[in-house]
């Protein structure tokens, strides 16, 4: 994680560590190699695993309906699904909730973040109530949503916002809690008014604390996002999965589940990769 | 901006040329200050009176915890003092201003901006950043750092990201530079430099220096006058002249200067009086 900002700390020692350490990884293809070498066989045994539970179930006379789980009728499913272009009619709707969540989350929880982060009133104010709220399940607000909005879509997406708003708000605030008081005393010195310290001193330094948030609060956000699914409403990747378990079609719930992991491992990745590039520390 | 001052020409006999950025130095007096940090039982600051002429450099010199910071703080408006008040040539400090600018210990630039925009800073919170690419390539050549301006601020060495620092300071043509041991984290060779440039580009832009430091040679060879400062309360025990002009370690008017203050310091420590050393730093 980040450091304190301290110049000997990082600015100066780390650049060239870092550099070094970057170098080397560089100049050895071996390693890379190694790397790729490891992780396919990573995926190799999950799918071993996977057809191994599929043989049992379908040995057992007491599964044996359930066969078509295994990887091939599977994997044959996807294809098909998605040369029909379900998966994108499937994903579509569950991504927007999935947007429409976050965006809330990120609403609320910088500003949030950030007050919590500056004034030692609104942290201790808030830390019990805050504590305990995110400690509730997101799930055990369904009945509340479902009686406070109008639409099952909304009461979705307020799930959703349950779920991502509290690592977006405590990183944030862990964030703000980092920055450097000597580079506020530099802006105000040099005439900074207090919108420009928020945007050229507060925003630029939890920039990355800030992304982390939201990369947690996506995890959990997705985690969520298929149960709430289960509710009320007739699209997404949630009532695929409903749907799908209903006509006792198990190998198109199978390739469901594979495509809600491939869109969240995406999606994670994505924003690692985000992260990774707008981010100014040197070392980590 | 080009205010060919006489004061200024008077006290640097051979002054020619302005300098772009060139201003008049800013007059500071600190009157009557007292002040007390909330909940501390003693005063960090007693009675504090002093003047420092425009275009002077004025070193604060004094044993840890003595109240220089504070004194510093206070002048630059980043502090409201409990009692008394600073006045800049004739107006009273509320609030920080660019006009006089603080530098640190520490350079604390921004790293996640690179050299030209750190030093951009000042321009860009005054709604001058139209004047950001003329300026910025000055002032990384007045502090030799030209070529460094695209560069991230994590890359360049400590001496040289108090350089940026030094340039970010200079940015708006501050009548005063108010340093807080602003050298005392580099190495003795780019502390000795920085030393030397600080007070040539001082001089040759007219600005007032007020310098806290620990070290009795850094005061001897980059102030005219030092203020010696005691603790319990903090308060001004002492003022020994020194008119560093020009002098070099080594030469008579160093070494007189320099005995000059450890006596001072020494008296307002309460210590008896040993024999100087060139290398004599508290
Ligand atoms: N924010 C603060 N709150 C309370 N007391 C403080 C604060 N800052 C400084 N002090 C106290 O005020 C006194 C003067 O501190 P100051 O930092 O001005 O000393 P200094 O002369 O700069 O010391 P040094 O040479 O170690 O930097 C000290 O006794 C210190 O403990
Ligand atoms: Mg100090």
């Amino acid at each position: 994680m980040k450091a304190q900002p301290s110049p000997e700390s990082h600015i100066v020692n780390s650049g060239s560590e870092d550099s070094a350490a970057r170098l080397h990884s560089d100049a050895d293809p071996h390693g890379r190699l190694f790397t790729l070498g490891l992780t396919l066989a990573g995926i190799a045994g999950l799918l071993l695993l996977w057809w191994i539970g599929g043989e049992l179930i379908a040995r057992n006379p007491a599964t044996a309906s359930f066969s078509d789980f295994a990887p091939l009728p599977a994997l044959k499913r996807l294809a098909a699904m998605f040369a029909s272009s379900e998966v994108i009619h499937m994903t579509g709707p569950s991504l927007l909730r999935i947007a429409a969540g976050l965006l809330w989350a990120i609403v609320i929880g910088v500003p949030a973040g950030i007050l919590i982060g500056r004034s030692r009133i609104a942290r201790e104010l808030t830390n019990v109530p805050f504590q305990f709220l995110r400690m509730i399940s997101p799930l055990a607000w369904m009945p509340v949503a479902v009686l406070a909005f109008a639409t099952w879509d909304r009461a979705i997406i307020f799930l959703v916002g349950v779920a991502a708003v509290w690592p977006i708000l405590f990183s944030t605030a862990a964030g703000v809690r980092r920055i450097d008081p000597a580079w506020l005393k530099v802006a105000r010195n040099l005439g900074a008014n207090p919108r420009q310290l928020l945007t050229s001193v507060i925003f630029p330094a939890i920039s990355q604390d800030i992304l982390t948030g939201i990369r947690l609060a996506l995890g959990v956000a997705w985690i969520v996002l298929v149960p709430a699914e289960y509710l009320g409403v007739k699209s997404g990747l949630g009532y695929a999965i409903n749907d799908a378990r209903d006509t006792l079609e198990y190998d198109r719930l199978a390739a469901t589940v594979l495509v809600i992991g491939m869109i969240g491992f995406t999606l994670d990745l994505a924003l690692q990769k985000l992260i990774q590039r707008l981010s100014w520390l040197r070392h980590d | 901006m080009t205010n060919t001052s006489a004061s200024v020409e008077g006290k640097f006999p051979g002054w020619h040329a302005p300098v772009t950025g060139h201003v008049r130095g800013a007059e500071i007096r600190v009157t009557g200050l007292t002040h007390r940090y909330r909940h501390a039982k003693e005063n960090a600051l007693q009675d504090i009176n002093l003047r420092i002429a425009s275009g002077e450099a004025a070193a604060i010199i004094g044993r840890s915890g003595c109240g220089k910071s504070t004194l510093l703080h206070i002048i630059a408006g980043l502090v409201k003092p409990s009692v008394g008040e600073v006045t800049i040539n004739g107006l009273v400090i509320r609030h920080p201003s660019p006009r006089w600018v603080m530098m640190f210990q520490q350079p604390s630039l921004f790293p996640w901006a690179s050299v030209a925009d750190n030093v951009a800073l000042g321009l860009r919170f005054n709604g001058r950043q139209s004047e950001a690419k003329s300026r910025v390539a000055e002032l990384l050549d007045l502090v030799e750092l030209g070529s460094y301006a695209s560069r991230n601020v994590q890359d360049l060495s400590g001496g040289q990201q108090q350089r940026v620092a030094l340039a970010r300071s200079l940015a708006l043509s501050p009548e005063a530079l108010l340093l807080d041991e602003p050298f005392s984290a580099l190495d003795t060779f780019t502390r000795s430099t920085m030393q030397r440039d600080v007070r040539r580009i001082a001089r040759e832009l007219g600005i007032t220096l007020v310098l806290v430091t620990h070290d009795i040679n850094e005061a001897a060879l980059m102030s005219d006058r030092a203020f010696i400062m005691a603790a319990h309360p903090g308060r001004i025990r002492n003022e020994v002249t020194v008119r560093s002009a020009d002098t070099l370690t080594g030469a008579p008017g160093f070494e007189q200067a320099q005995r000059a203050l450890i006596e001072a310091y020494e008296g307002a420590a309460g210590r008896s009086i040993s024999s100087p050393s060139t290398d004599w730093t508290i």
